[in-house]
């Protein structure tokens, strides 16, 4: 079923990466370095890499400047660009929500503007699974044919469903571009910072009372895997889950972190972490309590059908290397 | 931590009660060793603390081959049964002890004052007379003894057995009896001295209580104190001891004896019950030394002794022989003496109270009890006992401490559990089947027919009626399938959507193997092979009122006949008798919306006995499964046919009421089916 053929139609492969100081695209990096198919690698961004690059050149673009509208294209169809890769920008919900949003959704568009005029064959979009939203009807495993009637919530989750419906746009308009939107689970390993983080360290680790979902995860080299299989992959199409193994409840999971779970009935929990938000102490956004109530798990065999993507770790492994990674930095005691 | 240290001197004491209930006697000098039977008591932690094992190793040896030697089909359940013996034990020792101290001085030394004294011509009497009683007592203690040499104590009991003569009276009921009548007799008239003189030992006794040892030491402490109490045992010590020796030794002979040949001897059984008469009698006096000794004993733990007390004559029934049980009816009347000293440990506390009188209803049926056992081959009772302790556990977390280091701190679930990808949480639903299996044999009374008819493998759906505002039905099907059917295969259930949207009910049904009622849900568990329930009637089935019980409703939207046609699962019809009368419902009130509840229950007991009102009905539960539908003939695409799916769901429906009719005509009574 996996149909591990090498693109076809790109000869010599030509990518254009969007990156950022994150695990992921870091090692997303590294891993196009060593590989021979990749001509040429052109890093898009506001920030250096912090690891030293040997042959992917690095350009300063701001996707949240309405200039990178015009610049981009020029840029794609200059450097021969057959492949573009969109990785997320924001793992967790920015205070300054008007320009993540500019970053995040409004940065896509150009982004896919931008393709289409400059002829890419294939686009990999990064997503998550909070495109599904976290409601009472979920199935415990949600397929990707549940996007579409969700409730994400923060403002950055909406950005991802926003991103999704332009990249479904996208398609119709352009049916001979490859489009795949990899809807990653909750990334958790070493060095991830991101919104389930922020929460499991917080100083209180609150859990709405008398529920106790069940929550995956995803180790950061899976998620690279997942990225280059995409590239790889003969013909990739649509939106596909990558998930971790395995799924534990959420109560296990802050214990299994060295936290103490503190059931809050909801409304309370709602109040207090909107103004905790607001105080500007607290991380973690008022709009996520529903994620902390409801499931939302994604079912990834899709993937496994179509790119042959299948963890390497299971959530238990994952909570291992985040221990790790803690208490590497005295955060907490072992 | 406390737990070790209860726990060892439970067994100590338990130990030395069990090994000689007379034997305390012996030891009025040593008033204290008794006095310790109330710490013991306050403790009352010594249940757990054999759990525990570790530390309290030493003496579980001790208690549990007395109480088990002779039935050693319930390993499992010894647990609870030993430590549950030696607290029954225990405190008749304490009293008879104090008391016999006081009678010492007094007049009654001819029987139990100067244990030493007539200890000799006792021995003699248990030798040839009570060589029955005797030999088993010596079997029993030398068994405790190799623990720790508590040879010492074990030997100014003897002298004490005579006099009680309380583990004999298995074999000789009637003389017995009267025996220990009389020494009760004698005893009462000390207490005014001994009151005096134990209360100032108890205390000292109680603070050294060391955890394991203590036994030992305290029981050859008590030889020594005791001469010197009794004015006619000094001479005697010596000729005692080595009587007591003797008889050890006989006892040691016993035991080997008796490991050679694995059949065990009866008698062990009764002495528990007969030691309390005995101190039920001197209860009284003594009652009022107890009360002021251990004022402050909680309840809790009260009641979870009583449990353990309730356990360990409970478990005697079940492995006593046929004889052995009558026996114990025979000697109702001081077995009648009996729950009275454990009424005076109690303190008087409402629940205390009511799970004494549990206790004494069950030690009343033993043939029922025996018919119970011979119904589920043995296994109830095991069960039973788990349930019990299960209970007591239970009881344990109400502490903030046990209840988090029990369950977790959402009572949910466990850290690192190997949980299933829908949720199930072998460790949580561990904890609870021993509820669920005494729902199963002895509330409901299940019986199940027909169930192999379910394939041993691949998938299958079981499509029953369904009643109720809580799922019994499913969780007892999946347990049926668990304790029942062949392959023992592993029942998931769809739930109804709204009991996950209720706090704790969600979380909880998922980690005991529910499963939300979805396609998608239905389909992922078909497609690995696995075995569903389902409940058509839904929410409508939940909400039938008691006029309607057993009349299907309608079937959904024929759901479950797409999904079955989708992933080509065969369909098994089931019916439940029974569970449509646990929750006679007499009307919905709409008021609920608000809440998010469909409707709110009456019931002819539950707004009105507040969370009581809950309980279910214990009507008599008949399963019983149909031969598998035939659905081959369609094919996945027969889904999408909406007429086609219409006429399989009535015609499901159809053979489910059937099965149902069968079992109501069947039916004799809801209580006893």
């Amino acid at each position: 079923m996996s149909e591990q053929k090498v693109m076809p139609r790109a000869i010599a492969r030509r990518v254009a990466v969007t990156i950022n100081n994150t695990p992921v695209a870091l090692r997303l990096l590294q891993r196009l370095e060593n590989n021979p198919a990749f001509s040429s690698i052109l890093l898009l961004g506001t920030d250096t890499p912090a690891i030293a690059t040997r042959r992917a050149e690095f350009h300063r673009m701001d996707l949240s400047q309405p200039q990178s509208a015009l610049a981009l294209p020029a840029l794609l169809r200059e450097r021969g660009i057959n492949v573009f890769v969109r990785q997320r920008f924001f793992e967790a919900p920015a205070r300054d929500a008007a320009w993540a949003h500019e970053l995040e959704a409004i940065g896509a568009m150009y982004v896919l503007n931008a393709c289409a005029e400059a002829g890419v064959e294939r686009i990999i979009i990064g997503s998550s699974t909070t495109v599904y939203g976290a409601q009472r009807s979920n199935p415990n495993y949600l397929s990707e044919d549940h996007f579409g009637r969700s409730n994400p919530g923060p403002l950055l989750f909406e950005d991802r469903a926003e991103v999704e419906r332009q990249a479904i746009e996208f398609r119709k308009r352009n049916p001979q571009v490859e489009v795949a939107v990899l809807r990653f689970a909750t990334l958790l390993s070493e060095g991830v910072d991101n919104f389930m983080t922020r929460y499991l360290t917080a100083r209180v680790t609150p859990v709405v009372m008398g529920f106790d979902p069940l929550v995956q995860f995803l180790h950061a080299d899976d998620a690279v895997d997942a990225i280059t299989m995409a590239l790889d992959a003969g013909k990739v199409n649509g939106a596909y889950n990558i998930v971790g193994r395995g799924v534990l409840p959420l109560s296990a999971v802050i214990k299994l972190v060295g936290r103490m779970p503190a059931p809050v009935p909801e409304g309370l929990l709602r109040a207090g972490l909107r103004s905790a938000w607001s105080l500007g102490i607290s991380d973690i956004h008022p709009r996520m309590a529903r994620y902390l109530k409801y499931l939302w798990v994604a079912d990834g065999r899709r993937a496994e059908r179509e790119l042959g993507f299948v963890a390497k770790y299971d959530v238990q492994d994952c909570l291992r290397d985040f221990r790790k990674g803690l208490e590497s930095r005295g955060m907490i005691r072992v | 931590m406390a737990k070790k240290g209860l726990g060892s001197n439970p067994f100590g004491e338990a130990g030395s009660a069990s090994r000689s209930a007379g034997g305390k006697r012996s030891k009025p000098g040593k008033g204290k060793p008794p006095q310790k039977s109330p710490a013991a008591k306050t403790g009352n932690k010594p249940p757990p603390a054999a759990k525990a094992a570790g530390a309290s190793k030493p003496p579980r040896p001790a208690s549990v081959p007395p109480r088990t030697g002779t039935p050693s089909p319930k390993p499992a359940a010894p647990k609870a049964a030993s430590p549950a013996a030696p607290s029954t034990n225990k405190p008749a020792p304490g009293k008879a002890a104090a008391k016999t101290s006081s009678p010492a001085n007094k007049p009654p030394p001819a029987k139990s004052g100067p244990p030493p004294a007539k200890a000799v011509p006792s021995k003699p009497a248990s030798a040839s007379g009570a060589a029955r009683p005797a030999p088993a007592a010596a079997a029993k203690k030398p068994i405790a003894a190799p623990a720790g040499k508590a040879v010492p104590a074990p030997p100014a009991k003897p002298a004490a057995k005579p006099a009680s003569t309380l583990p004999p009276p298995l074999p000789l009921k009637r003389p017995k009896p009267a025996a220990t009548g009389k020494v009760e007799v004698v005893l009462p008239s000390p207490p005014p001295q001994s009151a005096a003189a134990t209360p100032a030992p108890p205390a000292r006794d109680g603070g050294s209580f060391p955890p394991v040892k203590n036994k030992r030491t305290p029981a050859a402490k008590a030889k020594k104190p005791a001469p010197a109490m009794d004015e006619s045992s000094i001479p005697l010590d010596r000729p005692l001891e080595s009587v007591l020796r003797a008889v050890q030794s006989a006892a040691d002979e016993a035991r080997r004896m008796e490991e050679e040949i694995p059949a065990p001897p009866p008698a062990p059984e009764t002495p528990p019950g007969s030691p309390p008469a005995a101190a039920g009698a001197a209860m009284e006096s003594e009652a009022e030394i107890l009360i002021e000794l251990k004022p402050i004993t909680p309840d809790i733990e009260t009641s979870k002794e009583l449990l353990e007390l309730d356990h360990a004559a409970e478990i005697p029934e079940a492995a006593a022989l046929p004889e052995a049980t009558v026996v114990q009816e025979a000697s109702g009347a001081p077995v009648m003496d009996g729950p009275p000293p454990i009424r005076p440990q109690t303190g008087g506390s409402p629940a205390a109270a009511l799970i004494n009188e549990l206790q004494a209803l069950l030690t009343s049926f033993p043939d029922e009890v025996q018919k119970l056992q011979q119904r589920t081959g043995g296994k109830g009772l095991e069960i039973g006992a788990r349930m019990l302790a299960s209970l007591r556990d239970s009881l344990s977390t109400l502490s903030p401490q046990g209840y988090s280091s029990q369950w977790g701190a959402m009572g949910m679930s466990e850290p690192g559990a190997a949980m299933d990808e829908f949720g199930l949480d072998p460790v949580y639903e561990e904890k609870l089947q021993p509820f669920f299996d005494f729902l199963y044999y002895y509330y409901f009374r299940a019986e199940v027919s027909g169930i192999e008819k379910v394939p041993a493998q691949g998938r299958c759906m079981l499509v029953v009626n369904h009643s109720g505002a809580l799922p019994y039905d499913a969780i007892m099907l999946r347990t049926a399938f668990q304790n029942d059917h062949p392959a023992q295969r592993q029942l998931r259930f769809l739930v109804e959507d709204s009991i996950f949207y209720f706090p704790v009910l969600g979380p909880m049904m998922s980690r005991v193997g529910g499963v939300r009622a979805c396609q998608e849900n239905g389909e992922r568990l078909l497609e690995s092979g696995q075995l569903i329930s389902v409940f058509p009637e839904g929410l409508l089935g939940m909400g039938k009122l008691f006029g309607e019980r057993y009349q299907l409703q309608r079937f959904g939207r024929g759901g479950f006949i797409k999904l079955a046609l989708r992933t080509g699962t065969p369909i098994v019809p089931a019916a439940i008798v029974g569970a449509e009368e646990i929750h006679p419902l007499v009307a919905k009130l709409r008021v609920g919306r608000s809440l998010g509840l469909p409707f709110v229950p009456v019931t002819f007991t539950f707004p009105w006995l507040g969370p009581l009102g809950l309980m279910p009905f214990p009507a008599k539960w008949r399963i019983a499964f149909g031969d598998p539908a035939p659905l081959k003939q369609y094919s996945p695409a027969d889904a999408e046919d909406p007429v086609l799916v219409q006429r399989l769901s009535m015609d499901i429906r159809g053979r489910v009421q059937e099965l149902l009719n069968g079992l109501l005509q069947s039916r004799r009574s809801v209580l006893a089916g």
